[in-house]
């Protein structure tokens, strides 16, 4: 089996999380999938699963998969993961949805959510140049064969104008406890809004930045290129990793007292019985800022994206429910802190041992 | 939670409270059990949602201008589009439109929303293949026309005229492949 996305190393990934490219695209001769009737939604899959069939990603194969065949646990773990939207699980459980989905989970396409086709790349560190990338190779593929809904000036036509143009929202996740604590992040939000960017918590508008973990995006996809606006993105990106760089030193003025909060958090995360979703979000922020500062050398970052890809409340009840082959539906609250608890040690563990 | 009325129905109680975020706006919304279901958002599946943000839940009001001082003064055209049905109001209400022929029909009725959302409303970058011919022909077209402007400036009537028939020739096949 291929290893996932996020265990792979990445540019800049003791600060930047993730990267993430999603192209949006309709069709010429559907209506938006607001509009469209089950069969249509129906026919929008056969014919995108049709160009794909036969499309080969190296190692990386593609799934086809129906949501509504997927269980709920499983589904909401996607969501947890990133790789579907919170829109698209909500769509997938009251209509036809249709999902391709990569062996390692970095390309996912999701049909029928807002528009007709989403295709989402997402890579470790920052990698905006290679997602981008990759995003319009399978984007080329799709417009040899399909219809794209085009005009000359709003650009590829979106179900809400908001991404009009080139349907293009490219985000980077960044880690940002040091900047955090000194009180920078007003500044830092303000400067950003002025740029066409947003930051946003981990889940984007609406959702709390948990973790210390923000999301930047562009926002403006009408009138800028795609290069461009990836550019504008990578070059602010790069600003902020050294402002965030900087910051680290800064709260480590006192190295003792900093190190041996973090060594406190290891231990607690180590060895500790019971932990819920929002303290492991809390620990594993201060233990991923260890390991970027070279106090855990035991730890990688890979392992810090396999925890946290592993203890998401529905992440968490899919292992339980592998596990027992398909039993532990509904674990109560407190047997899911001790599971993640569990989950927890046993990495940390692993990594102790080598 | 227990005398909160759920938003969408208006009748049952709310049993749990969801985000919905679009464009900017956050709200709570607070649902029934049976609302949720109809939502996609049933049972314990909903639950484990429950802590997501979502774009679309009650409608979406981010076009509101449109809907209320700009409908009197500016005469909302009361069709829908040709193709899917969908009404301007529907548009304002969502925030989505319902076909790619919408943007032309609405096409007046947009621009300015286009343009506020975006400070631009000319497309730059990426064309599908379907488009790239017709892109072509018409930036050659705005390449020649400036030439010829240049050339008659400079008094250069000769060039000036050949410039002319090339881009009446090109008009002439941007014309054919549009029809
Ligand atoms: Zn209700
Ligand atoms: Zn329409």
């Amino acid at each position: 089996m291929m290893r996932k996305w996020y265990l792979e190393s990445g540019t800049s990934d003791d600060i930047v999380v993730s990267t993430r490219i999603r192209l949006a695209r309709n069709l010429m001769d559907l209506p938006f999938p607001r509009k469209m009737t089950p069969e249509q939604k129906k026919a929008l899959n056969d014919s995108v699963y049709g160009v794909l069939q036969n499309i080969h990603l190296g190692d990386n194969a593609l799934h086809f998969i129906d949501p509504s065949q997927v269980d709920d646990y499983q589904l909401v773990s996607w969501v947890e993961n990133h790789i579907i939207s919170p829109d698209f699980a909500q769509c997938s459980r009251k209509e036809t949805t249709g999902l391709i989905l990569s062996e390692d989970e970095s390309v996912s396409i999701m049909l029928g959510e807002e528009d007709c086709i989403r295709i989402q790349i997402l890579k470790n560190g920052l990698e905006l140049g290679q997602a981008l990338e990759l995003a319009n190779r399978l984007d080329d593929i799709l417009d040899a064969s399909l219809s794209y809904a085009f005009d000359e000036k709003f650009g590829y036509l979106t179900s809400c104008p908001t991404n009009l143009g080139t349907g293009l929202r490219a985000s980077v996740m960044l880690h940002l406890p040091a900047m955090e604590k000194i009180g920078m992040m007003p500044s830092l939000m303000n400067t950003i809004s002025k740029l066409g960017l947003t930051i946003r918590g981990s889940f984007g508008e609406g959702s709390q930045a948990r973790g210390s973990l923000y999301q930047i995006s562009n926002q403006i996809t009408l009138g800028i290129s795609d290069e461009n606006a990836v550019n504008n993105l990578s070059s602010i990106v790069g600003q902020i990793i050294s402002q965030e760089s900087a910051a680290r030193q800064r709260i480590a003025a006192d190295e003792t007292a900093f190190q041996d909060k973090i060594m406190r958090v290891y231990g607690l995360l180590r060895y500790a019985l019971l932990i819920s979703e929002e303290e492991a979000g809390e620990w594993l922020s201060l233990l991923r800022l260890g390991v970027s500062m070279g106090y855990l050398k035991d730890v990688s970052v890979a392992q810090l994206n396999e925890i946290s890809a592993h203890s998401g409340r529905a992440s968490l009840c899919l292992t339980a429910a592998e596990a027992n082959r398909g039993e532990g539906q509904g674990l109560s609250a407190r047997e899911q802190d001790a599971l993640r608890a569990k989950m927890i040690q046993s990495v940390l563990d692993s990594c102790a041992r080598k | 939670m227990q005398n909160i009325l759920c938003e969408r129905c208006q009748e049952r109680p709310a049993t749990t409270t969801y985000t919905q975020s679009l464009n900017g706006k956050t709200t709570q919304v607070h649902l029934c059990s049976e609302c949720a279901k109809e939502l996609g958002l049933g049972g314990s599946f909903g639950q484990l949602l429950s802590a997501f943000p979502f774009s679309d839940l009650l409608g979406n009001i981010f076009m509101q201008p449109l809907t209320s001082a700009q409908r009197q003064s500016r005469k909302l055209p009361e069709q829908s589009c040709p193709k899917c049905h969908t009404t301007i109001q529907e548009i304002a209400q969502s925030g989505r439109l319902g076909c790619p022929e919408c943007y032309r029909f609405f096409a007046d009725c947009l621009s300015e929303t286009i343009e506020k959302i975006h400070g631009q409303t000319k497309h730059t970058g990426k064309i599908p293949h379907s488009a790239e011919e017709q892109t072509k022909l018409r930036r050659e077209i705005e390449r020649l026309r400036e030439t010829q402007q240049k050339a008659v400036s400079e008094e250069d009537f000769e060039t000036a005229a050949r410039l002319r028939d090339q881009i009446k020739e090109l008009e002439g096949q941007v014309n054919e492949n549009d029809a």
